[in-house]
């Protein structure tokens, strides 16, 4: 228990420190808002000109559609705000032995560079996310209870702590390759499968791939599917199933990296 | 000037060559980029076979066409190089490196566009052989193109646009000068750039009176019109298009040249 609120104390003086850094260039503070927002509008119009021409995508109706990139601007906003800019910056603190100063410090590493980078501005992302799951629900007619609140945050938490995962797999990679520019090109096309296509149109090899070995595809999906149809038993524990799995693999990635860092020559 | 800048074409060579073997010291790196176009495809490909159930044409297209489309459309956007170019330079300025253009006998425009050219060059020798080997691999549902002379137009176009985003580029680079953080503007650019040149969706889906106010703009000849040639479609809009992409190119040109005389005079030469 004192760990926690340890832990949670250091989380709420990164979050002052950074709002305070931010708050100096007005301009950069709404940078990930304007980009994100654009991006997610964007593929509205881009769900929109396909309805234009077809009825359904796989059994899901346009409204199901703006459900799902709704989910994504949620989950987008969400670690945008938390940790997408600390683990980002994991790989140019490896090349430039700047990780030295972190493993001297008496906290844990991993949570001290995810967290030091919060941005504020990004949590904004997640208004225009929640006009969009509210505007589908209405039209949906979907039936509001605690249970589906709840279930639906309890995927959100899920889908977030994989996403998170499976970045700090790529940004681990650092301690092995000088040069990984090219794994966030990957990583930014992989992660365009979690709100360009939702997972109901993937089939046999495929949806395994894409649900268990890169499951890039349960990000937006599965919180869709909980909320706006039904989500079988089944599918609960192999979500459950695969964010364990991604976890560890995950940590294990980054404790073998460790070992391996030699400061600034790494 | 442009004759100057003709008649020393040697020291842009150079820069490309030097760009190129940039290029081959990460070559991991350079590989995972280059095999980016076939994941679009991939993700293409489930989304489209799931539209396509029950109807054989969505927007003039059949599936086979539909593919073949967005296997152009991404081959040609990960052509363009001159985007990671943006970054460069931009910190360049940010951190008072790039004097260094002020003081040697070269345009730094010159210089982007070769920088830029080179890694395509690059991008286009590994990722060629490869669209080559899966379009046959995958002769079913990958169409050849309709005609010699369609793929020719399709290179032409293909080819201009790519001088257009690299003009672009530039453009979004110089504004370095003016604001500490290009990034917003940048990956805002690079997100409507992708959807108004027909990298997302064809623009042959969109209603026509949008496509109408689409062919006065640079983008819809950058990737959707190529794409739109190679299959034998839209053949009548060559020429005006090349026309139009032209003006466009010279008047970024102009522009971009114009833009950096009056932001070089507030550069400052200092690291932020």
């Amino acid at each position: 228990m004192k760990t926690i609120t340890r832990h949670l104390r250091l989380i709420k003086m990164f979050f002052s420190f950074r709002m305070s850094n931010q708050m100096i260039y007005r301009a950069s503070f709404w940078t990930a808002f304007f980009v994100d927002v654009s991006l997610f509008l964007i593929h509205l119009a881009v769900f929109q000109t396909l309805f234009f021409n077809v009825d359904s995508i796989n059994g899901w109706s346009k409204y199901q559609m703006v459900f799902f990139v709704g989910t994504f601007t949620l989950i987008d906003g969400l670690e945008m705000w938390l940790y997408f800019f600390g683990v980002t910056s994991i790989p140019m603190k490896i090349r430039e032995g700047k990780l030295d100063i972190y493993l001297t410090k008496p906290v844990n590493t991993l949570f001290w560079l995810t967290f030091e980078n919060t941005d504020i501005g990004s949590a904004f992302i997640c208004i225009p996310g929640i006009i969009m799951i509210v505007t589908a629900s209405i039209n949906l007619g979907i039936r509001i209870t605690l249970w589906k609140i709840l279930g639906y945050i309890l995927l959100l938490i899920l889908m977030l702590v994989l996403l998170y995962s499976l970045m700090l797999i790529i940004r681990s990679l650092s301690f092995f390759f000088i040069k990984t520019g090219a794994l966030d090109e990957l990583e930014g096309e992989l992660i365009s499968i979690s709100f360009r296509v939702p997972g109901v149109v993937f089939r046999g090899i495929t949806k395994l791939i894409l649900y268990v070995l890169l499951p890039y595809a349960l990000i937006a999906t599965i919180p869709t599917q909980f909320f706006t149809d039904v989500l079988s038993g089944d599918m609960w524990l192999l979500v459950l199933g695969v964010v364990t799995a991604f976890v560890l693999l995950s940590r294990w990635i980054w404790r073998m990296g460790l070992k391996r860092y030699g400061s600034a020559s790494s | 000037m442009v004759k100057t800048e003709v008649i020393h074409v040697g020291k842009y060579l150079e820069t490309g060559k030097i760009s190129m073997k940039n290029q081959v010291a990460y070559r991991f790196d350079v590989f995972v980029r280059s095999i980016l176009p076939f994941i679009r495809l991939f993700l293409a490909y489930a989304l489209w076979k799931a539209l396509y159930a029950g109807q054989s044409v969505i927007g003039g297209m059949s599936f086979e066409m539909m593919m073949t489309y967005y296997l152009i459309a991404s081959f040609l956007l990960r052509l363009d190089q001159s985007s990671g170019l943006v970054w460069e330079t931009a910190e360049e300025i940010r951190e008072g490196r790039f004097s260094k253009y002020m003081v040697r006998p070269i345009s730094p425009l010159g210089h982007f566009l070769a920088a830029g050219l080179a890694k395509t060059l690059y991008v286009l020798l590994l990722v060629l052989p490869a669209v080559v080997v899966l379009a046959a691999v995958m002769h079913r549902i990958l169409l050849p193109p309709a005609g010699w002379m369609n793929l020719a137009g399709a290179f032409l176009m293909g080819f201009m646009g790519l001088i257009f985003l690299c003009l672009l580029n530039y453009l979004t680079a110089m504004l370095a000068f003016k604001f500490n953080d290009i990034t917003g503007w940048h990956l805002l650019k690079e997100n409507l750039v992708e959807f108004l040149s027909g990298s997302l969706v064809p623009l042959s889906l969109l209603p026509e009176w949008i496509q109408e106010a689409m062919r006065f703009f640079p983008f819809y000849y950058m990737q959707y019109l190529p794409a739109s040639l190679y299959l034998g479609l839209k053949t009548e809009e060559f020429v005006p298009g090349l026309i139009i992409l032209g003006l466009w190119i010279t008047g970024l040109y102009g522009l971009s040249v114009f833009v950096y005389h009056r932001f070089r005079r507030i550069y400052e030469g200092v690291g932020n």
